[in-house]
Formats: C-alpha cells, structure tokens, sequence
C-alpha cells in the first residue's frame, strides 16, 4: 500500500532515535556514524526552510506548465473537467516516479505535487458533476465527497501524509452532514449526535490503531486526526454551535425567550467534554487529547460568557488570569517533585518554550544547536564553548 | 519491550553499543517522565496576559474615580517590584548564555518592561514629562530594554529594544504587523529601514566577532534582513530609480547567502531566495511592459515562470553541497 520502502522507514526511525541518544550523549558521535551506516535508509530529511522553498517554487512551477497549457486550450472550455482529471494524472504520475525512482522523501516537492494533483482531481470531478447534473446542489456535493474520499484515503494511505488524511476525514464528516440532512426533520434534530458519534467511533478507531506496530508509518496521519476527530466531538455539542448552526442552516428562529430542544444537555457536554479531554490526557499520558482539552476549555468560557453576562469584560479577565496564574504556580511547585511520573522539569523530549521561540534558529542551523543544560545525565559534553550559543 | 530497549538490545548484539550504554538507554527508556513544561508555562504566560489586560481596562474605566496620581504609582510599584524580583534573583553577568534562575523569571522581567512602557506613556499623557521631545520619550525605553537584554539574557525584551530603536529612527516596526502598519511607498520609509538595518548588522557581526552574546545576533539579523529586504523591494516598486534598488537588493542577497552559507543558515537562505525572486521578476516584467512588450500573460511569462522555478528548484535542492553540512549531524 505504502508507496516508501518500509525497511528506509524503520532505518531513518532508528537514524531519529540515535540522534536522540547523541544529544542526551548517551552514544559517541562515531557510534551514531556507526549506527546510520549499519542501518542504511536512502531517504533523507529536508532542513524545514529548504522544504518550504521547494514547496513554493513546485506551486508556482506546476500552475505555470498548467497555465502554459491551459493557453493552447482556451477554446475546449467544455472540457475542463476532462482536462483537469488529466493533470491530476500526469502530476500524479510524475509524483509516483520521483518518489520510487528518485528517492524523494517529503522535500516539499513531493508534498505539493500530491496536492495539486488531489486539488485538480477535486475540481475535474466537480466541474464535470456540476455539468453534468446543470445544477449546484447539495447533492452535487454528496456526489463529488463520496468519488473524492476513496481517492483522498487512498492517497493518504500510499504517501502518510498527515493533511490528506485530514482533508479525507473532513470529506467524510461532510459525507455524513448531507446524508443525515436528507433525512429530513428528525434527521436535523439529531445532527449533533450523528456527528458526535461519528467522531467518536474515528477517535476509537485511530487510538487503537496507534498502538499497532504495523501502523507506525502512519503516526502522523493518525495522530492528525485524532485532533481532529476530538475537535469536531466537541463542536458538535457545543451550545453555541447546535444553536448557532440550527439557525444558519436549518432555519430555525428562536424568538426571545425560547431556547434550543435539550439546550440543558449541550450545556453540560460544552462544560463536560473538555474536561474529559484532560482527564484523559493527563491519565493516558497523552498530549494530544490534553493540549486540544485545554484550549476547548478556554472555548467553553466563551460559549458560557456569551449567553450570560454573569459579570463585565475585565472583571472575568482578572479572575480568569489570576485563576490560571495560581493554578500553573501551584502545580508547577507541585511538580518540582515528580508525581506520577508527570514532571514539569523540561525532559528534553518536547522542544522547551525558550526552544520554541529560538524554534526558527535551531532549525535554520541544522541540528547543530546542541543544549547545555543537559539536566538529566550531568551535562552534555557537546554543549561547552560557546554553549548551544553557536547561532 | 518498548522500541527504543528493543534497539539498544540489537545494537549490543552486533557490537555497536557497550554494555553499558545499553543499560543506560534501557533505563532512559523505561524511567522517561510525562513533562508538562510547555503547557503550564503557557498557561502561565496567558493567566500574566489576562490578568495585567483586565487589570489595564480596570483603570482605563475608572480613571475619574481613582485619580491619575494614585495609579501611576499603583504602575510605578508594581514596576519596581518586579525589576526589584529581576535584580534579585539575577545570575552574574556573562558575554555566553545564561540559563533563567527560576521558571518565572522570564515572565516577570517580560511584565516588568511591559509596565515601564505603560508608566512612561502614561506619564507622558498625563504630565508631558517629555512635552514635544518624542525623541527621548523612545529612546529611554530603547537604552533600558538593551541593558536589561544583555543583563538577564532575554531574547524577548531584545526585540522590544530594537522596537524601540525602530521607533527612535522613525518607524514602528514589530514583527507581525510590518507589512500593516508601516506605508512602504514612502522614501521616509526605505531610508530609516534601511539605517536601522545597517545598525542592526553591525550590532550582529559585532556580537559574532567579539563573542558577545553570540546568541543575539540571529534576533538582530532576522529584523535587520526583512526590513531592509522590504524596504529594497518596495523602492524597486515604488521609486523613480529603481534600478538602484535592485542593485541593493542584489547586494544584500549576495550578504546574506554567504551569511547562510557561512553559519548554515537555512532561514536566511530562503528569505534570500524568496525576496530575490520577487524583486527580480517585478523588475522583469516592469522593464518588458515599458519597452512596450505585451508580456504579462504571454506564452514567454509562463516560460519564464516554469524556467526560473526550475532553477531555483535546482538551487534549493543542492543545499547540501552548497553547505556542505556534516553528515553525522545532520
């Protein structure tokens, strides 16, 4: 299925591993030279900068050969779709021979050739659809997800790529929207719920295939959605979504002093969700659904503070700064100590805040930046002179 | 058997690592703590955040009421105790890299510069301390936010100081909003962009030759290249002369790809690129339609467009050789 040579991939996990390890100078810089040769891997990884250049350079290379083309073509204006299934083709085509023939390996040309490919592929369905059928519909719409989301999955599958995967989930939630839409008036009432479910069944789904060792090529696609999948649980039973929504889409009017039907329930799963998204991940280790609870529940204030006013601007401002202030205080000194092996000693295992901001520099200089303050294993012996300061 | 133990177990069977080392991996490997670092000092930096706004818009509403004197040294307290926190805790002072004491002092140094800044504006709209000197009025904070950079090692209040100076020399400039706020037809524009960024390169290769502070010169280097990058770009746009400014532009692209190339600097590298491109092809095609070519939109734009994105391609792909990186570290 996957279109990578799979023992590569084991070798560039080990090649990330090892450098791991010589940053944290457990191995000597010949061991880890050692190391990459014994477990050799014909794939590289771009410096980010340079991977952004390619990618922009391949967009404006490619829509220009299109453009090129599109010149010579002006009088077929009736088939345009046929044209642009043709693109996605040969772009596809050439996608498929620079990955097996030349090595690439996500240097940002491979990523944006997959994507215009998709995109024109896309577009070729919907232009011959919306011709086809003479009208723009919802159904056209439904006709273009359920051709597109085989191609999307299939493409995310064969090159692991974390945004095609998520584009394919969207596709398919919206696959969901217009089937439960069409089923009329009770099909409405229970859109939250189908959706919630929906999300709910793919968060499942891609949680247990995470833990598979098989799966392990596709981390990034199924950690992607993962987010995703906890984000649109949560919207869909958000109080101000359900409401906002039923009056956008489905024309419901409430006049003053009515209130959605179960408003009580998506109160209570606005309030609810977020904090299970915490709970779970502090209880599973897992940054994913902790980081996606912690701003859903900064969203859950919101939703509460706009139908009621319980108190003016700056007033739940101070309370709410003061609140997180001495909350992060307390568990910070809390953690000074480890308590169920949660610390907040910066392990080195996630880049650090002062990493972050110098995110940029670290990778414009390579893997060079080397920190000082080894803290765990008594100080890195590459770090001296000039100490990680080398940019 | 998590991977990691796994690999440190083959690896000793083939030799590649000693006992030892494998122990050491195996045990990293079991013993790795859950790290709620970066969390919960964002959660921090937002609760700062929204407690000094609220507290800011608690006084803006109030100001009949409390009485100007009053606040002013309610901001005048609160600065000087978080300097005094600063001052306090402070390590000695060193042309290397310093680590912060403790988890909180960055922030509170951060707050500390943010409330002088409210002080010294607010006294200025009070009081007129500074009447129509404005000059003064931004260096003060310009010289204090250098010193206070160099003292405690903060790349933050570093890009505060050079907002300073910017705003010294004439502009505004901070990073998110230098393409809003600033009108970049302006020749007022280009010729103060351009002399903060020579100060602001020489500051870098200072820091670089003399090893001061080493660290510092990637921050002075980031806003001293967009600025003058832009302010090049927007005189080919906009001046009578363009051609000069496409000479500058060549000038600091050839700067900064041997900068990119000396330190193995990849940001620098594309930034070079992606501004040069701009710059050239505008000049292209204004040049072409003045000589009276239809050239926009013709056949020979698109070649030139797929052309020149292959080379560039080209270009960016060789990187490697081009910086001839280190292979064990990369």
């Amino acid at each position: 299925m996957i279109i990578y040579n799979k023992d590569w991939l084991d070798n560039l996990r080990i090649h990330e591993t090892a450098e791991n390890w010589f940053r944290k100078s457990f191995i000597t810089p010949s061991q880890l030279t050692g190391i990459k040769q014994e477990f050799f891997s014909g794939y590289k990884h771009t410096n980010l900068f340079v991977r952004i250049g390619l990618f922009l350079f391949t967009f404006i290379l490619a829509t220009s050969a299109i453009g090129l083309v599109m010149l010579f073509m002006s009088a077929a204006i009736d088939s345009f779709g046929v044209i642009f299934l043709v693109f996605a083709g040969i772009l596809w085509f050439v996608l498929e021979q620079f990955v097996k023939e030349k090595k690439y390996f996500r240097n940002g040309i491979d990523d944006m050739l997959l994507y215009i490919s998709l995109g024109y592929f896309i577009s070729g369905i919907s232009v011959i659809v919306a011709q086809v059928t003479d009208t723009i519909d919802l159904n056209g719409v439904l006709i273009v997800a359920v051709i597109g989301l085989p191609v999307l999955v299939f493409a995310a599958v064969r090159f692991a790529d974390a945004f095609v995967s998520l584009v394919a989930y969207v596709c398919l939630l919206l696959i969901i929207f217009i089937l439960v839409h069409k089923t009329g008036t009770t099909g409405k009432a229970l859109m939250p719920f189908a959706i919630m479910v929906v999300s709910f069944l793919v968060y499942v789904f891609v949680v247990k295939f995470k833990k598979e060792a098989a799966k392990i090529y596709w981390r990034h696609c199924l950690s992607t959605i993962e987010t995703a999948s906890l984000i649109t649980l949560y919207a869909a039973g958000n109080y101000f979504v359900v409401r906002e929504s039923s009056a956008l889409l489905f024309n419901l009017s409430l006049q003053p002093g009515e209130d959605i039907p179960l408003a009580i329930v998506f109160y209570a799963l606005t309030l609810a969700i977020p904090v299970a998204y915490i709970i779970t991940g502090i209880r599973n280790k897992d940054r994913i659904p902790l980081r996606t609870g912690i701003i859903l529940a900064a969203l859950s204030v919101l939703t509460y503070r706009y139908y009621y006013h319980f108190m003016n601007a700056e007033a739940a401002m101070i309370i709410a700064g003061v609140f997180l202030v001495a909350v992060s205080w307390l568990v910070i000194k809390k953690l000074q100590t480890p308590w169920n092996e949660i610390t907040f000693k910066d392990t080195g295992e996630e880049p650090s805040v002062i990493e972050a901001e110098s995110l940029l520099i670290a990778q414009t200089f390579g893997q060079q930046a080397t920190k000082k303050n080894d803290v765990e294993f008594g100080g890195g012996s590459f770090g001296g002179g000039g100490a990680g300061g080398n940019f | 058997m998590n991977f990691e133990e796994a690999l440190a177990d083959k690896l000793k069977a083939s030799g590649l690592l000693n006992e030892a080392q494998a122990q050491k991996i195996s045990d990293y490997s079991n013993n790795k703590l859950f790290s709620l670092n970066f969390e919960l000092r964002t959660l921090l930096y937002c609760g700062v955040l929204l407690a000094t706004t609220g507290f800011g818009i608690v006084i803006y509403k109030n100001i009949d009421s409390i009485g100007h004197n009053i606040i002013i040294g309610i901001i005048a307290v609160l600065c000087s105790g978080c300097f005094m926190y600063c001052f306090r805790r402070r390590v000695p002072y060193s042309n290397l890299r310093t680590e912060s004491p403790d988890a909180f002092f960055d922030y509170v140094l951060l707050s500390a510069c943010l409330l002088f800044l409210a002080l010294e504006g607010y006294l200025q709209f009070q009081h007129h301390i500074f009447g129509e000197r404005y000059g003064i009025a931004t260096l003060i904070p310009a010289v204090l936010f250098f010193g206070l950079a160099y003292l405690f090692d903060h790349k933050g209040v570093l890009s505060m100081g050079i907002t300073a100076l910017c705003a010294w020399i004439g502009i505004t400039v901070t990073p998110l909003d230098l393409l809003s706020k600033n009108d970049f037809s302006g020749e007022r524009f280009i010729y103060s962009a351009l002399s903060v960024g020579i100060v602001l390169m020489a500051a870098a290769f200072f820091s670089d030759e003399r090893n001061i502070k080493k660290h510092f010169s990637f921050t002075y280097l980031n806003f001293a290249s967009n600025m003058m990058f832009i302010a090049a770009l927007s005189g080919i746009f906009s001046m009578e002369w363009g051609i000069i400014y496409l000479l500058l532009l060549g000038a600091l692209i050839y700067y900064y790809i041997r900068y990119a190339r000396k330190e193995k600097s990849f940001y620098f590298l594309l930034i070079s690129v992606i501004y040069g491109y701009i710059g050239f092809t505008w000049e292209l095609f204004h040049l072409l339609d003045k000589a009276g070519l239809d050239f926009t939109f013709s056949i020979l734009s698109f070649v030139y467009f797929i052309l020149s994105c292959m080379m560039i391609i080209k270009f960016l792909k060789s990187y490697k050789t081009f910086f001839k990186t280190d292979d064990h570290i990369q």
